[in-house]
C-alpha cells in the first residue's frame, strides 16, 4: 500500500505542476494556510493525494448546513441583524418592536425547515413514566433516581421532525457567506 | 403507453400548484407535487406552490452559475419564490401576472412586451412565452419526482379562469403544448375545479347538502383576480346533477389590492408622525401588510396591533419604525373597502373616461367586490337577480373569517324575505390548493365514473359581418353579429350555422371580428343581431384564415357557411364550409392585429 503511494507521489512530484506544488506545501506543513473555505479544516495527508488524482466528475461544491440555516434565518427573518446589533443603546420598547417581527419570522422558518415539535406529548406539570431504557439524550432526570420511575414533566423537550434545508449550489469561494452586501445604484 | 397518474395543474395568476393521484386507485388519494425553486442566489428550496413570477437576471448574473438548477428546463430566467421577492424592488426585471396579460385583448399576446414598460435592457417575453416557462418549471418539478412517468404521458387537466374567453383559452393551450403538456390535455374552469374538490371531500354525501333548484355561487378571490361562477343543482331521471349556468367577467382585483390599500393607509399614518418612508421601506411595509392582513381581522386578537417596518442595513433595531392600526381601521379598509354592504342592484363604478388611457392591465376601478358580484347576479336575467342558496369560497383571501362572514352577510341580504340562510360549503384548510386538487380529482374521475359538472360554453359567440348597403362617406358600414356558438354549447358537439352565405376572397387574409356575450343566453346559432348594447357583446381577438388560390375555382371567391365545433377536450374550432363542395377551412384566432382595434 504505502509503497504504491510513495511511487505515485514520486512520479507526480517529478512531473511538476500543481501536484508538485501541493506536495511541497505538505512537506513544509503549509496546507492549513490555504484560504479556501473547503480547507478551513486542516486536511489530512491522504486527502491531498486524493485531490491530486484526475477526477472524472467535478464534485458539487458544498456549504455547511449550519451556514445554510443561518443564511435562511437572516434572509427571511433577519435574525443575524438582530443578534449582531448592540442592545445597550436602545430602550426595551424599541428592541421589542423589532424583535416581535424577527421572532415571528424565525419561528416560521424553523417550523418549515425543522418541523420543531415537543419531544413529549405530555404538557408541563403532568406525570409521566420513565421507560426502563431511558436514553440520556431524551431524558434529563433530576431528583432521587433510586427505584422511582415516575415523575413530573418540568420541560417536555424539543425535537426536529425533519431537516429540509435549502439546497446550495454556489461557488466554493462564497460558501461562508451568510448574507450578501446590498448596494443601491440609484442612491 | 397509458397514463398512470391523473394530474391537475393550477397555473395561477400569483401562485401555481400541481396535484396528482394514481389512476389505478379505487379511491382518489390526491397529493401535491413538491416544486424546487430558488429562494436566493444559489439557494434552492422546495415548496408545494410556485409563485408565478419570472425574474430576468443580467447576463453576468446568469453567467455566474448561481441560478443553474439540475437539468435546467430554460435559460436566463429565475422562476418562483426569489422572483416574487424581488418583484417589488426590480419591476423592470420581473414579470408578474403573465396570466392576466393572456386575456388582455388590447395587446398582441404573442409579442415580447413583458416586463411591461421595462427600462432595463432585458430580453422581453410575450405573455404566451411567460406562461410557457412557468409550465416548463412545473413540468420539470413533476419529472424530477416521477422520472419513470413523464408528464407528457399522463392524464393532465390544466385549469383556466372561468372568465377566460375562447382566445385566451386557445393561447393557454398554445403555451401548454409548447411547454410539453400532452396534446390531449383537458382545460377546466378554476371555480369548477374548486367545486370538484368539494365533491371529492364529501364523496357521495354531497347530495345530502343540496337539493334541486339550489344555486351554488363559487367566489374565487385570488391574489390578483376575482372569478365568479354560478352552478345550479338540477334533477335528471331522479338523480341530482350539477350545471354551471353562468360565469363572470375577468375582474382584476384581489388580495394584492388589499395589501396595497393597507400599506397606503399605514404610510399616511407614518407621514402624520413625521416619518417619511423611502421606497425600500414602502416595499417592506407592503410585505408586512401581507403578513398582518389575516391577524388584523382575527377576532380576539390584539387591538390595536403594531405594524413595524424593520430598519434597512444591519441597524435593524435602531432603524425600525412602527405605527399602530386598530381593528376598526383595518375592517374599514379591508372589509368595507372590498366587500361593502350594497343592494343587489348596485353597480360598480366605471373607469372614468380619459384621453390618456394607459394600455397596461385594465385593473378594476371599483374595488368593491360585492358590487361586482351584485352586477354579475343581476345581469343573468332581465327580470330578477339570481339568488344563490350556497356559497363556496376559494382563494387565500378567504382564510380570514371576517371576509367569509361579510360576503355571506351580503349575499344573504339579497335573498328574498323568508328564504333559508345562505349556506357555506367546503372546508377552509385547503383554500390555496383546492383548484389543483380538484383538477386532479376531475382527471381521475373521468375514468372512474365520477359526477361531472355540465354547462358547456359560458358565453355565446358571434362573428361580425359588415352589412351590404349604401356606403355613407366617413361612416363605417354597419356591423351585424352572427351567432355561431350558442350559450351552453356542450363539449363534443358541432353545429352547422344556418345563415346566408358569406363570400371568402381567395389569396388574401380574411378576417372576422369576433364577439362574446356572457349574458345573451337565448340566441340560437344563425341568429343575426343588427343592434346590441355595448355591455352585451365584448369583442375578443379576431378570427382569420387565408385561402390558397389553388384550393378554389377561378371566380376569386368562395361562398361559405360557418360550422362550429367544440371538441371533447374543450377546444373551440370555427370552420368555413364551402356550400359548393366538401371543402372547408379552419379559422384561427389572430391575436396580433387586435391591438389596433
Amino acid at each position: 500500500m504505502r509503497i504504491g503511494l510513495a511511487f505515485q507521489l514520486f512520479f507526480k512530484a517529478l512531473a511538476g505542476g500543481k501536484t508538485a506544488d501541493d506536495l511541497q506545501a505538505v512537506l513544509q506543513g503549509k496546507v492549513s494556510d490555504s484560504k479556501t473555505a473547503a480547507a478551513s479544516l486542516p486536511a489530512p495527508e491522504p486527502k491531498v493525494v486524493m485531490e491530486s488524482k484526475p477526477v472524472a466528475k467535478p464534485i458539487a461544491p458544498t456549504q455547511s448546513e449550519a451556514i445554510t440555516l443561518l443564511a435562511t434565518l437572516q434572509r427571511e427573518a433577519r435574525l443575524i441583524d438582530l443578534v449582531q446589533e448592540p442592545l445597550e443603546q436602545y430602550p426595551d420598547a424599541q428592541v421589542g418592536a423589532a424583535a416581535r417581527d424577527v421572532l415571528r419570522d424565525t419561528r416560521k422558518v424553523l417550523e418549515r425547515v425543522c418541523g420543531i415539535k415537543p419531544l413529549l406529548p405530555e404538557t408541563e406539570g403532568t406525570k409521566v413514566d420513565l421507560p426502563t431504557d431511558a436514553s440520556p439524550m431524551r431524558w434529563k432526570i433530576s431528583g432521587s433516581a433510586s427505584g422511582n420511575k415516575r415523575g413530573v414533566v418540568v420541560h417536555p423537550g424539543w425535537q426536529a421532525t425533519q431537516c429540509q434545508l435549502p439546497q446550495w449550489n454556489g461557488n466554493t469561494a462564497d460558501a461562508l457567506v451568510i448574507a450578501p452586501a446590498e448596494v443601491d445604484l440609484n442612491a | 403507453m397509458s397514463a398512470r397518474f391523473a394530474v391537475g395543474i393550477d397555473l395561477g395568476t400569483t401562485n401555481s400548484v400541481v396535484a396528482y393521484c394514481d389512476l389505478a386507485e379505487e379511491k382518489a388519494n390526491v397529493q401535491l407535487v413538491p416544486i424546487p425553486q430558488f429562494v436566493a442566489p444559489g439557494q434552492i428550496e422546495t415548496f408545494y406552490s410556485l409563485p408565478s413570477f419570472l425574474y430576468l437576471p443580467t447576463p453576468e448574473q446568469w453567467g455566474s452559475g448561481v441560478w443553474q438548477m439540475e437539468g435546467d428546463p430554460y435559460q436566463n430566467l429565475v422562476i418562483g419564490a426569489y422572483a416574487r421577492q424581488v418583484s417589488a424592488e426590480q419591476p423592470d426585471r420581473t414579470i408578474a401576472a403573465a396570466k392576466s396579460w393572456l386575456c388582455h385583448s388590447r395587446v398582441d399576446r404573442r409579442s415580447p412586451l413583458l416586463p411591461w414598460n421595462s427600462n432595463e435592457p432585458v430580453e422581453k417575453l410575450s405573455p404566451v412565452d411567460a406562461s410557457k416557462y412557468l409550465l416548463l418549471h412545473l413540468i420539470d418539478a413533476w419529472n424530477k419526482c416521477h422520472p419513470d412517468a413523464p408528464l407528457s404521458e399522463q392524464k393532465v387537466v390544466l385549469t383556466v379562469p372561468a372568465s377566460f374567453d375562447m382566445a385566451a383559452r386557445e393561447l393557454t393551450r398554445e403555451a401548454a403544448i409548447a411547454a410539453g403538456l400532452p396534446e390531449h390535455f383537458i382545460l377546466l374552469e378554476e371555480p369548477q375545479a374548486a367545486l370538484y374538490h368539494w365533491l371529492q371531500s364529501k364523496g357521495d354525501q354531497w347530495r345530502r347538502g343540496v337539493k334541486k333548484g339550489d344555486v351554488i355561487f363559487v367566489c374565487d378571490v385570488g391574489g390578483g383576480t376575482t372569478d365568479l361562477t354560478l352552478v345550479q343543482v338540477e334533477e335528471e331521471q331522479g338523480e341530482l346533477v350539477l350545471k354551471r349556468i353562468a360565469v363572470g367577467n375577468h375582474l382584476l382585483v384581489g388580495g394584492d389590492n388589499m395589501d396595497l390599500a393597507l400599506a397606503h393607509f399605514l404610510s399616511q399614518k407614518f407621514a402624520e408622525r413625521g416619518t417619511k418612508l423611502n421606497p425600500w421601506q414602502s416595499v417592506s411595509l407592503w410585505h408586512s401588510c401581507r403578513k398582518a392582513k389575516e391577524s388584523l381581522l382575527t377576532a380576539g386578537g390584539q387591538d390595536p396591533q403594531t405594524i413595524a417596518v424593520l430598519g434597512r442595513g444591519s441597524r435593524l433595531i435602531g432603524g425600525t419604525v412602527q405605527t399602530e392600526i386598530s381593528r376598526a381601521e383595518a375592517e374599514n379598509i379591508l372589509i368595507d373597502g372590498f366587500f361593502p354592504l350594497c343592494p343587489v342592484d348596485a353597480l360598480p363604478q366605471r373607469q372614468p373616461q380619459s384621453g390618456f388611457q394607459e394600455i397596461g392591465l385594465p385593473y378594476e376601478h371599483d374595488t368593491g367586490i360585492t358590487k361586482h358580484i351584485a352586477s354579475f347576479l343581476s345581469s343573468q336575467s332581465s327580470s330578477v337577480a339570481v339568488r344563490p342558496t350556497h356559497l363556496l369560497f376559494n382563494g387565500g383571501v378567504f382564510k380570514a373569517a371576517a371576509f367569509r362572514e361579510r360576503l355571506t352577510q351580503v349575499v344573504s341580504s339579497w335573498s328574498e324575505a323568508g328564504s333559508p340562510e345562505v349556506k357555506n360549503l367546503g372546508d377552509l384548510e385547503d383554500l390555496d390548493h383546492a383548484v389543483a386538487c380538484g383538477a386532479a380529482y376531475y382527471a381521475w374521475s373521468t375514468s372512474h365514473g365520477g359526477i361531472r359538472i355540465r354547462g358547456g360554453t359560458a358565453r355565446s359567440y358571434y362573428v361580425g359581418i359588415e352589412s351590404a348597403g349604401l356606403a355613407v362617406p366617413g361612416m363605417p358600414r354597419p356591423l351585424q353579429a352572427l351567432c355561431v356558438v350558442p350559450f351552453g354549447m356542450e363539449e363534443g358537439t358541432a353545429i352547422d350555422v344556418q345563415s346566408r352565405e358569406v363570400g371568402l376572397i381567395v389569396g388574401q387574409p380574411v378576417s372576422f371580428r369576433f364577439f362574446a356575450s356572457p349574458i345573451r343566453k337565448e340566441d340560437k346559432p344563425g341568429h343575426m343581431l343588427k343592434w346590441w348594447d355595448e355591455e352585451e357583446l365584448i369583442e375578443t381577438a379576431p378570427m382569420e384564415l387565408v385561402l390558397q388560390a389553388d384550393a378554389v375555382p377561378d371566380e376569386g371567391f368562395v361562398p361559405v357557411k360557418f360550422h362550429s365545433k367544440i371538441t371533447e377536450l374543450g377546444v373551440f374550432e370555427l370552420w368555413c364550409q364551402s356550400v359548393r363542395d366538401n371543402q372547408r377551412w379552419k379559422l384561427e384566432f389572430n391575436v396580433r392585429e387586435d391591438a389596433e382595434v
